[in-house]
């Protein structure tokens, strides 16, 4: 094995010099094998019967922090042999095409690393719609939703409703600390040929309401119910729907005054957690978004921001000498400090100024800030290595500024969301819905990084490559 | 010709330093030496000359003139500068050479002929697989020196190479340096700083001496000598028998200097360069050092 891998490190190293930096047969196939484990960890993940759902869930979040340290330590791995490899002499010696590709390399790379922790909760995802049909399982919950109450009844009656302060006609009444209470959900009319139902949850997206139903629609929602119920864990201990029917109607009344005493007036079901657990977990699965985080689209979103940070930051330390690097960041932390200080202070002396134009000063700032920057990494007299430690905070600033001036640009149009106190005089117009403008930050952001890479890929080259101003 | 400047002026603000050169003229297979005092402009001047510095002046490299439009990228890709603190290097000696070669455009399957043709040119085969920092200061610089030459470069730009050398890797370094001029493959100039006057001196076919900034002497080293119509000798007797030197220089009316435990002692050039040496010898001295050096830039130091 070791061989062969010296093999291929070899050939790498002689035939494709720029792959061989980039340790392309080092970290392809270690990802690709921890995706693999990892991936096949969430598949290997049992779901007959159907675990409960928080435990599932915590399974993978403890998965996914397990992996956070390890993910740490490939990211520094890969970092520190592209320090010790692909250093300013040979990176400088790339043509500017390569140089970017270098850039978009570390940007997948980055990007494989540090999704290493999610992989889990995405197979297990994938598996989870696989075996679970959800199609099958949105018809059967709309039967179920109606035969439910049939068999599950909870906080379903007051005992004494002669205590309440207040009865109402649609069948709550107020208690005497105040809380609404229901009663009376299953009960025949007044003529005795129908019933009146509760229709409550099975899973809780039912709009809860009184219905009244014929007897015989009542027994045909409870044939239905017993139909579907055992596919999801929910089998039942009365089977004849006549029955089910009368020992409702005859059910003590409960008095539910606090909550520490809820409990059912009625359960046929076997196992009514487990039947809860399953409808819960079908649900959870088709709303991928409260499923697992790792599902929804504003994670990576956001998540997209921090691959790019890290790779504009390892191609900048490719490109400048390790001091430079350090005064660079330096320069990065230091600007926005002034720039909060002096914002803060323009802030104080405007403080009256409304939402619409503190966004649109904000912006005017902004920019002003990295107009100052721009200027002292382009302006020939202050000294090379002062110009490029600002042009390494304009390489980093150039993308989240642009983000910046969009976000600020909705808001300074957005005043009709502001403050009714606000609103006055104000000119609403969103050229865009709020979803574009969040896509619009994401794709500037990305955008952004990669001309700003680009531009100051030629930038570093220029500086170092030419003859220096000293 | 592989280099030509000009009027080269560069000049440093805050600290007021300007070092000028009239001109420099490297052709192939030629050695020259620059020399001076520390701070007086050597490392300027090679930085100028190896395009790291800026200068106003005309320089031009392998008969292109050099003007703003110029392609540095593919200047210094003939150009091999060895700065006085080398980089380090990772992982083994062996990969980093390979890769530069990669990165050079030598083809994969004469990769490995050729480094172990620079690798035993230069005597380092026996280290090949070793890393940074297991081997001496002295393999460093000739590691380096044969991670240059795989590109094949031009012009060897060479800042102090022979500080922190013994004397014998001194020589082998020299002794290597010629060699590679000697490759008729490609021609090649080399220019490199030192305090090591003696060793330069007998490499260099040209010697550039600089005194605070200026380019004092610029030739080859014999026409130092005829410059002038006097010889120019480095003395060291027994300490006991300094201060009769010194009454024996004033009795005969020769000049002398001191540099420390040295005496530079000039006399005009009547007789042969030996006739001194004879007749401290005759006056019963103990002669510790002595040293000719009226063709050598060690005569302009106390100048």
């Amino acid at each position: 094995m070791k061989a062969y891998f010296n093999k291929i490190d070899h050939h790498l190293l002689q035939k494709y010099p720029n792959l061989w930096v980039l340790g392309v047969h080092i970290y392809i196939p270690i990802i690709l094998a921890l995706y693999l484990v990892i991936g096949i960890a969430g598949l290997l993940y049992p779901l007959n019967p159907l675990p409960e759902f928080y435990r599932y869930r915590d399974f993978f979040e403890n998965t996914s922090v397990t992996m956070i340290l390890p993910t740490i330590l490939l990211v520094v791995i890969f970092i520190i042999r592209q320090v010790k490899f692909n250093s300013k002499r040979v990176h400088l010696s790339l043509p500017y095409k390569q140089q970017f590709l270098v850039f978009l390399y570390f940007i997948f790379l980055f990007l494989s690393i540090t999704t290493l922790p999610f992989v889990g909760n995405i197979t297990a995802y994938i598996k989870t719609t696989i075996v679970l049909d959800e199609a099958q399982f949105s018809e059967d919950v709309k039967i179920m939703q109606k035969g439910f109450v049939h068999f599950y009844l909870e906080k379903s009656y007051v005992d004494d409703p002669e205590d309440c302060v207040e009865a109402e006609a649609n069948g709550f009444y107020i208690d005497d600390y105040g809380d609404h209470r229901s009663y009376k959900r299953y009960e025949l009319n007044d003529t005795k040929d129908s019933l009146i139902v509760y229709r409550h949850f099975v899973d809780y997206s039912y709009n809860n309401d009184l219905d009244t139903i014929s007897l015989d629609q009542a027994y045909r929602e409870i044939d239905s119910f017993i139909a579907l119920s055992h596919k999801y864990q929910g089998d039942v201990t009365k089977v004849d729907p006549l029955q089910i029917v009368n020992a409702n109607l005859k059910t003590d009344r409960f008095y539910t005054k606090f909550e520490k005493n809820v409990r059912p007036a009625f359960s046929y079901l076997q196992d009514y957690g487990a039947f809860d657990n399953n409808i819960n977990f079908h649900n959870k699965v088709i709303n991928k978004g409260s499923f697992f985080f790792p599902l929804e689209w504003d994670f990576w979103r956001g998540y997209m921001f921090v691959t790019l940070v890290l790779a504009i930051l390892l191609i900048i330390l490719c490109s400048v000498n390790i001091a430079e690097f350090g005064w660079g960041m330096l320069v990065v932390a230091l600007h926005p400090t002034v720039f909060g200080i002096v914002a803060a202070l323009v802030a104080f002396l405007f403080r009256d100024v409304d939402g619409e134009n503190a966004s649109t000063l904000g912006m005017f700032l902004l920019l002003l800030f990295t107009a100052n920057a721009y200027f002292f990494a382009f302006n020939k007299r202050f000294k090379p290595a002062l110009r490029r430690a600002f042009a390494i905070a304009c390489h980093i600033y150039t993308p989240v500024v642009a983000c910046l001036l969009i976000v600020l640009f909705k808001e300074a149009s957005d005043c009709c969301y502001f403050d009714a106190s606000y609103r006055q005089n104000c000119d609403c117009f969103l050229p865009f819905t709020r979803n574009q403008y969040n896509l619009m930050t994401l794709y500037t952001l990305l955008i952004g990084a990669l001309i700003s890479t680009y531009f100051f890929g030629r930038y570093y080259k220029k500086q170092y490559v030419n003859p220096q101003i000293k | 010709m592989i280099f030509t400047a000009t009027n080269i002026v560069k000049q440093y603000p805050r600290s007021k330093f300007q070092l000028q050169v009239p001109n420099i003229t490297l052709s192939e297979g030629a050695i020259v030496g620059v020399v001076g005092e520390n701070g007086n402009g050597k490392t300027t001047l090679l930085n100028i000359v190896a395009g790291e510095l800026e200068a106003s002046g005309s320089l031009n490299y392998f008969g292109e003139e050099v003007k703003q439009d110029t392609d540095w990228s593919a200047l210094k890709s003939k150009i091999a500068f060895i700065p006085q603190r080398i980089p380090r290097w990772y992982g083994s000696l062996i990969q980093n050479l390979k890769l530069k070669a990669a990165l050079d455009g030598i083809p994969a399957e004469e990769s490995d002929a050729y480094l172990d043709e620079i690798l035993s040119f230069l005597g380092l085969m026996d280290y090949k697989h070793l890393k940074w920092t297991e081997i001496s200061t002295g393999y460093r610089l000739r590691f380096e020196l044969a991670r240059m030459l795989i590109g094949k470069p031009n012009l060897l730009v060479l800042d102090e190479p022979l500080a922190n050398l013994d004397i014998n890797t001194q020589q082998k370094f020299l002794s290597d340096l010629k060699n590679i001029l000697q490759d008729k493959s490609y021609s090649t100039a080399v220019i490199l700083s030192s305090q090591q006057l003696h060793e330069i001196e007998t490499v260099s076919d040209h010697m550039i001496f600089l005194r605070k900034g200026e380019s004092v002497f610029s030739g080859a080293v014999n026409e130092l000598e005829a410059d002038h119509d006097q010889f120019v000798f480095e003395v060291q007797v027994e300490a006991a028998d300094k201060a009769r030197l010194l009454t024996y220089l004033q009795a005969n009316n020769l000049t002398y200097g001191a540099t420390g435990e040295y005496l530079q002692v000039s006399i005009d050039k009547t007789g042969t360069s030996n006739d001194f040496l004879s007749d401290l010898i005759k006056e019963g001295f103990t002669v510790k050092y002595y040293r000719n050096i009226s063709k050598s830039t060690k005569r302009l130091f106390n100048q």
